[in-house]
Parts: structure tokens; C-alpha cells; sequence
């Protein structure tokens, strides 16, 4: 998989985009790249956040991968600036694990790569 | 002992189609409807017309060919995207379920599978030479057919000589098809993602420098103009049928309590790339695609426009984008913009430039999604000004000239807005 760094890096500011978006401004961030998978924990400081929301994070953070739109919109993805919809995060990555405790977000991403190389 | 059946035969048939058969029923319709507006020896006499034409902007296949072969037409290139997805095992989404429409629509007015082969095979070398799988590719596979004029233009100028011509016609193609995933890939940072066609904004950046080529060594490309007129009535019946079945195959949805309120949550969305409406709400997502279909085709014919290649490439357009980011309360702003400048620009209301204008500039509609009606207005105007200069440039090489245009629009107009909205918001 080409631009993997790249690819996971902006899967990584989308989420934190999100996050500002929704109030948080204090982020910790783990970011792992193994052989075959890219493993990103994002622990945001969100002082109240709705069940709403939260499932909606999770719905869309778990949308299956598409390879085809990531090889073609991945560039859009990271603009947290503007609207941030989650949507390319979730087709970006293969798993997704959303939890919220205690005005504590956390959510964990993994990225495989793709191992059906022409 | 009791015989295991199968985990699909418990699910009822409408369950187990999904978006590619409906696509080929859709196709079905179309090869109906060529058999009762053409012979079968016009048709083939007319898709002969089709495959030998230049096929650069603005070139309706209604006039080349005739109704059904146009039909026809769109039935080849439809059959083989569908065959192309399933060949490179692309489960259905919404983009490329767009995408798919996107060609069918297009193979009214300009795109047919000869020219867009080359293309389709410059994209898979690009992916073999990454040493990914063509699936990856596949989307912008089906969307680099954006420059089939630059194939059947070269092939049939009459500059050149038939061999030469027909050997540099695929080499031309070859090579833009391995170059535009680049390129398309980069050109979504200009514009953010808010013009809804990349994939034209990329394909105009290529067509300006072949053209600027072409022109230095005194090889120019003549413009064209062949439109139809008169199959209003046919066209109106074919295409509201269309629509109707999508409307209709929203109700293959198994949660059938949620598809109207599903439409308001897809309103509620800027429709901002990437924006896939089938992931998020299934086949519910449908309905808003008929709705779409709908509209185009209504406003087409209020405004007294004549229902061709041109009108039913930018309402097919319309219904396609209908899952992948479209919908009518960010594309009503932006068309409402469209007619107006219509309306006082120096050419009449519908032609044919005119009328591309007004249903292609809904590739726009996440700013009027984003930041509201006004400045989707504001948007509509703008890209109705803009598209018939920007045609000029790349030739009517590009398709998706109208995808050019807006690039330009959003890249001006959204760093305009933003700037407007924080300077609010320090004050």
C-alpha cells in the first residue's frame, strides 16, 4: 500500500478534527505502524458529548473499508477546519472502537494494509 | 437429516439484488425503449455513426445516431461498468454506483467504449505499475472516461492519417488514462472537496495542455456543435419511468419505516465530499436519487428545453450524484442562481451551453449545503459565467467541462466565504 504514512496520518487529523469540533481542545495520541497495520488511539478530554453523537461517531468510524474511494478522495480527507463528517475516516480504516467515560473519549482505529497486491 | 439451505435463499428476492442488478434492470428499460424508437438496422447503422464521430463537446449522440442508438450506446458502456466493477470484485457504494450513472449518462454526449477503452487500460498499467490491485483503481477507472473526446477526436479529426490516426488515438489514451490518478488524486485539495466533479476539474487541467499543444503545432481543435431536438415526449415518458423505478427501489430497503425520515437526514448532510448516502441510509438513499432525476428533467422542461444527449447526460448526472452527495435542498439554491444568470446572459435561456449550465452546476451543491442558499446562489451564478470560457480552453475535450468550471468556482469562493465567516465571528 502506497502512502501508507500519509493515508494513516490524515485518517489521524480527521478524527482530531472531529473531536475539536465537538469541544474537545486537549488530545493524547498513540500512532503505531506495524508491518501490516497501523494502529491510532486517540484519547480527547470532552466535556460533554451526547449519545447521539456518540453513536453516530461509531456508525460511521465503522463503515466497511473502500479501498477504491481511499485511492481516489484521500487527499480531502484532514480538513477539519470545515465540515467533518467522519464518513472518509470510516472507509479508511478496517475497525473502529469508540468509548467515552468519564469526559474521557477515547477511540482506537486500525488500518490494515492491503495484502491483495496485484 | 434435514438439508442446509443456503444463508441467501431465506431472504426475499428483492434482498438478494443489489445496486449492480439494479443498474442492469435500469439498462433493460433503455434497450426497450431503443426497440420501440429504432429498427434494429438503424440502430446499427446509427452506432456506427457513434463510434466514427469525433465526440468532442458538443456532440449529442441523439443527433449522430439517433434515440436508439444512443440508447444502445448507453447500454454497452453501462453493461461493461457493471462487468468492470464485478471483474475487479468492487462491492457496490455510493460513489461508484455514481460513477456507473455518470457513464451512462455521458454516453449520450460523447463517451462510448471504444474511446474509452485506451483510458480504462492506462489506468490499470498505472495500477500494476504500483503494484496495487485494479479494485483500488476502479472508481477512477470508470470516471477517467472524462477524456474520451481526447481518443475519438484524434482518431476521426481527419488531420491525420487513418493509421497514424487510429495508433496515436490509443497511445494519447493510454497515457492520459495512466496519468489521471494522479492527477484527479491532487486536484481534490484544490477545491476541497466541494466541487462534486474532481474528476472533470483534473481531466480540464489535462485537455488545456493537450490543446495548447495541439494549437502550438498548428493541429487545432474545431469546435462542434450537433444537438437534437424533438424527442421530447419519448425522452420525458423514458426518463420519469426511470426515476420512478429508483423511487420504487427504495422499498427493497428492509427498514421501510425509516426511508422518508432517512430524506431528511440525507437533506441535513453539506453533501461535501466524501458524502456516500447508500453506505449511510441503504437503499433508502434511492428515493433521493429518483427525486433528483425528478427535478432535473421537470426544470428541463419548464424552462421549454429540449430533452438530448446534453439535458439527459446532466439529469442522469443529477440522479447519479443523488447518493453521493446531492440532494434537493443543496442543489435547488445553486440551479435557482444558474437560471437567473441564464436568464441575462447575452444567450438564449436554452441553449444548449445554457442549459448544461443549469443542471451541471449542482456539482457545487455542498457550498450551498455547507454555507447556505445565498452562497450556493451566488455559486450557481458564478458557474454559469465561467463554464462557456473554460469549454474554450480545453477545447471540449473534457466531458465534465461543467466539473472544470466549478473547480474554479470553489476554489475562489469557498477561501472567500470562510474569510467572510471568521471575520463575523471575531467581531
Amino acid at each position: 500500500m502506497k502512502l501508507r504514512y500519509e493515508k494513516s496520518v490524515r485518517v489521524m487529523s480527521d478524527i482530531m478534527g472531529y473531536c475539536h469540533l465537538i469541544g474537545c481542545n486537549r488530545f493524547k495520541v498513540d500512532f503505531e505502524m506495524k508491518e501490516t497495520t497501523t494502529e491510532i488511539t486517540i484519547v480527547a478530554e470532552v466535556p460533554n458529548i451526547t449519545e447521539k453523537q456518540l453513536k453516530e461517531m461509531t456508525k460511521l468510524l465503522n463503515m466497511p473499508r473502500q479501498h477504491e474511494v481511499e485511492q481516489y478522495y484521500w487527499n480531502i480527507s484532514g480538513e477539519e477546519e470545515i465540515d467533518n463528517e467522519l464518513s472518509l475516516a470510516g472507509m479508511m480504516t478496517d475497525e473502529a472502537t469508540v468509548d467515552y467515560a468519564e469526559g474521557v473519549l477515547t477511540v482506537t482505529v486500525l488500518r490494515c494494509e492491503d495484502s491483495s497486491e496485484a | 437429516m434435514q438439508e442446509r439451505r443456503p444463508a441467501h435463499a431465506h431472504r426475499h428476492w428483492r434482498q438478494r439484488l443489489n445496486a449492480y442488478d439494479l443498474i442492469l434492470i435500469s439498462l433493460g428499460l433503455f434497450v426497450v425503449a431503443a426497440l420501440i424508437a429504432d429498427p434494429p438496422i438503424a440502430i446499427l447503422y446509427g452506432l456506427w455513426n457513434i463510434f466514427t464521430h469525433t465526440g468532442h463537446l458538443l456532440t449529442d449522440y441523439v443527433a449522430v445516431g439517433g434515440v436508439g442508438a444512443a440508447l444502445i450506446n448507453a447500454v454497452i458502456t453501462g453493461l461493461c461498468g457493471v462487468g468492470l466493477m464485478h471483474r475487479s470484485d468492487a462491492k457496490p457504494n455510493g460513489a461508484i454506483i455514481m460513477a456507473l450513472w455518470l457513464t451512462i449518462g455521458f454516453s449520450f454526449f460523447g463517451k462510448n467504449i471504444f474511446s474509452m477503452a485506451p483510458i480504462l487500460y492506462g489506468v490499470w498499467l498505472y495500477s500494476r505499475y504500483q503494484r496495487e490491485p485494479f479494485r483500488n483503481y476502479a472508481l477512477v477507472a470508470l470516471l477517467s472516461s472524462t477524456m474520451c473526446p481526447i481518443v475519438s477526436e484524434f482518431n476521426y479529426s481527419g488531420l491525420f492519417d487513418p493509421l497514424f490516426a487510429f495508433v496515436g488515438s490509443g497511445l494519447l489514451g493510454i497515457l492520459v488514462g495512466f496519468f489521471i490518478p494522479i492527477i484527479s488524486a491532487a486536484t481534490n485539495r484544490v477545491h476541497g472537496g466541494y466541487d462534486l466533479y474532481n474528476i472533470g476539474f483534473a481531466g480540464g487541467i489535462i485537455a488545456m495542455f493537450i490543446v495548447a499543444v495541439r494549437n502550438s503545432l498548428g493541429l487545432p481543435v474545431a469546435p462542434t456543435l450537433e444537438v437534437s431536438d424533438g424527442n421530447n415526449l419519448f425522452f420525458a415518458i423514458l426518463l420519469y419511468v426511470l426515476f420512478a423505478m429508483w423511487c420504487g427501489f427504495s422499498l427493497f430497503d428492509e427498514r421501510r419505516e425509516t426511508i422518508l425520515p432517512d430524506q431528511k437526514r440525507i437533506a441535513g448532510h453539506s453533501g461535501r465530499l466524501v458524502t456516500d448516502y447508500f453506505l449511510l441510509y441503504k437503499e433508502s438513499a434511492f428515493l433521493n436519487m429518483g427525486i433528483m432525476g425528478i427535478i432535473g428533467t421537470t426544470i428541463t422542461l419548464v424552462l421549454g428545453a429540449p430533452l438530448n444527449g446534453v439535458s439527459i447526460a446532466g439529469i442522469i448526472t443529477m440522479m447519479g450524484f443523488g447518493v453521493f452527495g446531492k440532494h434537493p435542498r443543496n442543489c435547488l439554491p445553486v440551479m435557482a442562481g444558474a437560471v437567473l444568470f441564464a436568464c441575462v446572459n447575452q444567450t438564449p435561456l436554452t441553449t444548449p451551453s445554457n442549459i448544461a449550465a443549469i443542471l451541471f452546476c449542482t456539482g457545487l451543491a455542498p457550498i450551498s449545503g455547507q454555507y447556505g442558499w445565498a452562497w450556493g446562489m451566488l455559486a450557481g451564478v458564478l458557474h454559469t459565467a465561467i463554464v462557456a470560457h473554460v469549454g474554450q480552453v480545453t477545447g471540449g475535450l473534457n466531458l465534465y467541462s461543467n466539473g472544470f468550471a466549478a473547480g474554479f468556482v470553489a476554489l475562489v469562493l469557498v477561501p472567500v466565504i470562510l474569510a467572510f465567516r471568521r471575520g463575523k465571528e471575531e467581531t
